[in-house]
């Protein structure tokens, strides 16, 4: 089910009354519809790989109260092993099998021996990416006693399965989320309302802003060896913000809809495109992702710990596996690579650190200083989305080496030029509004909370009413297809 | 909780209310179009003895006065370019349900793609968007997924982005549109290359869609259920005539159905100066195009 269609529209009010008028007084029942809720959201889609979602559970549920009676130490790594082992064979096969099948009989070609491999068509089950690493990190908290293992199966399930993050993230840790599902919950008007303004907010980035970018992206990407320089970079731009709005629009739905419910989840962007270095970049883009990969991969590899030679090699295993995580596809490896090599010199210098407070914080604008390095660092990310977004490896080095041609400096040249310019003038409104919400949990967390409430909610009916006009078949949120 | 609710009750009431202004937009939309031909369609205008259906090749080659002038019957040419028989089943159906029955329907086939996957031949539902207003064509466009049922309650949610553009739409050299719904064209496409294809006789079957298929069929079931004439007209190409292709159409036509190929001996046909493109003609050739068809319909 998609947070943009009808389906969902009228799903979640329908378990809203459920969850508040029906189970409230019962904190079993609440947790038990939420898995019933969260089964269905993702049945709706192909019930067939709610297995998938069961067994995951079922194995990290029984590992877990296995590992708290287990002292043996060998023991307890074999069942450590055997949950990472189940999870990422089901991400191996559905995500990776053809990838890897075909760069096998790709390389043995090479060195001239011709071997047999049947790509399987295979489906890759929605969200697999995201609770495959959720449920891991519950068996990894409590294998290193991070984490008390629960006993309460509907409510492990509920972790596992809850549907406002299901899909899509953001990918909670069992430290923050699992708890929340053991405590009573009441209803909290202000979270509510904060919820449902998050909602709104989501749906106007993914409605308003992702999907007309993607318009313009997908005419310039598709047909990149017919345009020139300047329309290249027209289109980076466009795919800049259509994944910008497309997923950090997801995860304010996300966000916003378990508010409803009376749970907090993580915060998983932080008005990235505003920030000075790649590596602040890094701490405010997918936020999720990155603190997983650093706390179960980068520290465990032993992090910047060890010398120059161990900080590259951690660097770029841990952003060549992130590029990989997002898709069975050189461009996402590439991609990685090149954030690696974005970052490696603000390691290597330890100026990673440098900018961890909001940019120009309590200032109307930025300094000169702050601007240069804000679009310095906007270009790099801007670069390295070619590989994200290209096919295949050839055609983002032909974009780029269309960018990097004399056509260039030519005007940019595409069908429906002055609808792009409506888009354009939308997405500098939409700028202006991230950057003066910039200090808060999202951008119009504030907005309007002082103002006359006629004035407040004329704000709300305008971007409401963007939304629909904007609305027409339901897209499908990119991260999806991770 | 009550409070939460209430309020978003009052919101939503008072959103409901806000939003039926944005009616303005839905109700000038089909005035600023030029080509008014579906709206004449669904408001009972289009009462001619003949209608002719296709895409750019029914609209271009195909003229509809010239018909009217020598069988002394009305005509109008309803071909959309860029259409697929999708959008002239669509425009069949809608036709039967608000006009008088014509008594023939003459559909340009596009030979040999008429069934396979095309990014040019759509259903052409940007002529749909401008009339908006009219349920009917709300209810096609739910039925097609591109609106949901919420557009039977919310204008907003009726409206397409293209409603909001209120400028005055006009015509280019390319859709001109004849009193009589023809559209031809009187000169050559710059940089065409005319080299006659005498090219495979091949069809794939295999890349067929069913649902392509089903509308030719539901086309044909209209017309027999309404005692409609079906003429299957193949118009020139600067290419040899597929015969494969016109033996898929006779294997799925009905025994009522009949062929109006173009004379494929007729030398014009190899003459570039008679064409546009490859697969349009201009204006000289469409008329004697059009005077085969007269000659068969005779």
């Amino acid at each position: 089910m998609l947070f943009n269609s009808i389906d969902f529209a009228i799903f979640l009010p329908i378990v809203f009354i459920l969850y508040w008028f029906v189970t409230n007084k019962n904190l079993k029942l609440q947790n038990l519809l939420i898995v019933v809720a969260s089964y269905v959201f993702y049945g709706w889609w192909d019930w067939r790989f709610l297995s998938l979602i069961v067994f995951s559970t079922i194995v990290d549920f029984t590992v877990g109260r296995k590992l708290r009676t287990e002292e043996n130490q060998l023991k307890r790594k074999i069942l450590l092993w055997a949950s990472i082992l189940v999870n990422l064979g089901f991400l191996g096969f559905f995500k990776y099998y053809n990838f890897f099948l075909d760069n096998f009989i790709t390389a043995f070609s090479f060195f001239g021996q011709e071997i047999q491999g049947n790509s399987l068509n295979i489906i890759l089950p929605v969200g697999i990416s995201f609770y495959t690493f959720q449920t891991l990190s519950y068996t990894i908290d409590v294998y290193k006693r991070k984490l008390e293992p629960t006993n309460d199966f509907i409510a492990f399930s509920a972790f596992v399965s809850f549907f406002p993050q299901l899909v899509a993230g953001p990918i909670e840790r069992a430290t923050n989320l699992l708890p929340q599902f053991n405590k009573n919950r009441t209803f909290d008007y202000p979270k509510a309302v904060d919820g449902m303004r998050q909602i709104l907010w989501g749906l106007f980035k993914k409605i308003v802003i992702a999907d007309s970018c993607a318009e313009f992206a997908n005419q310039i990407f598709n047909n990149s060896a017919d345009m020139n320089g300047s329309t290249l970079v027209l289109g980076a731009l466009f795919f800049t913000f259509q994944i910008y709005g497309d997923f950090s629009g997801y995860s304010d739905i996300a966000i916003g809809t378990a508010r409803l419910f009376g749970f907090d989840l993580m915060r998983n962007f932080n008005f990235p495109y505003f920030s000075r270095d790649i590596a602040e970049f890094w701490r405010r883009w997918h936020i999720s992702l990155s603190t997983w990969f650093r706390d179960y991969l980068y520290i465990p590899l032993g992090g910047s710990r060890g010398g120059t030679w161990m900080k590259v090699r951690n660097t770029f295993i841990i952003f060549i596996v992130s590029g990989f995580w997002h898709g069975a596809n050189w461009t996402f490896i590439v991609w990685g690579a090149l954030n690696a090599i974005y970052f490696l010199p603000l390691l290597l210098t330890n100026n990673h650190r440098n900018n961890l407070e909001t940019v120009a914080q309590g200032k109307l604008l930025p300094s000169i200083k702050e601007l240069l390095f804000m679009i310095l660092t906007f270009g790099l990310t801007v670069f390295a989305w070619i590989f994200f977004r290209a096919e295949n490896i050839g055609n983002a080095l032909s974009y780029i080496s269309g960018i990097f041609s004399t056509s260039f400096f030519e005007i940019p040249n595409f069908t429906g030029m002055l609808k792009a310019l409506i888009i354009i003038f939308l997405t500098a409104i939409f700028v202006i509004v991230e950057w003066i919400g910039r200090d808060n949990y999202y951008a119009i967390e504030k907005l309007g909370l002082t103002w006359n409430r006629t004035v407040t909610w004329g704000v709300y009916f305008i971007i409401l009413s963007m939304i629909f006009i904007f609305s027409g078949q339901e897209q499908q949120f990119i991260y999806f297809q991770f | 909780m009550k409070h939460f609710l209430l309020k978003i009750l009052v919101f939503s009431l008072a959103f409901f209310v806000f939003e039926k202004s944005f009616y303005v937009f839905l109700y000038i939309s089909p005035s600023l179009e030029k080509d008014k031909r579906l709206e004449m369609v669904i408001n009972g205008n289009m009462n001619k003895d003949l209608i002719i259906l296709g895409s750019s090749r029914g609209a271009r080659n195909i003229i509809a006065s010239q018909i009217e002038d020598s069988l002394n019957i009305s005509a109008y040419n309803l071909s959309y370019p860029g259409s697929n028989i999708n959008f002239n089943e669509f425009l069949l159906r809608s036709l039967i349900k608000y006009n008088n029955k014509p008594k023939i329907v003459l559909l340009a086939i596009d030979a040999p793609s008429e069934f396979l996957p095309s990014e040019i031949m759509k259903f052409r539902l940007d002529r749909l968007y401008p009339l908006s207003k009219y349920n009917y064509i709300n209810n096609e466009m739910i039925q097609r997924g591109e609106k949901t049922f919420l557009s039977k309650i919310l204008v907003l949610a009726r409206l397409n982005k293209t409603n909001f553009d209120i400028r005055e739409r006009t015509f280019s050299a390319l859709d001109t549109i004849m009193s009589c719904g023809s559209m031809p064209i009187s000169f050559q496409r710059e940089n065409c290359d005319f080299i006659f294809e005498n090219g495979l006789n091949s069809y794939e079957f295999d890349a067929e869609l069913p649902e392509k298929v089903k509308a030719f069929n539901n086309l044909q079931e209209l017309c027999v259920n309404n005692n409609i004439q079906l003429y299957i007209v193949y118009s020139p190409n600067f290419r040899k005539h597929n015969l494969t292709f016109e033996k898929r159409i006779e294997e799925l036509s009905y025994p009522t159905v009949s062929s109006i190929v173009y004379d494929t001996t007729n030398q014009i046909y190899k003459n570039k100066d008679y064409f546009y493109d490859k697969a349009h003609l201009k204006t000289n050739g469409a008329i004697i195009f059009t005077n085969e068809i007269i000659c068969q319909l005779k």
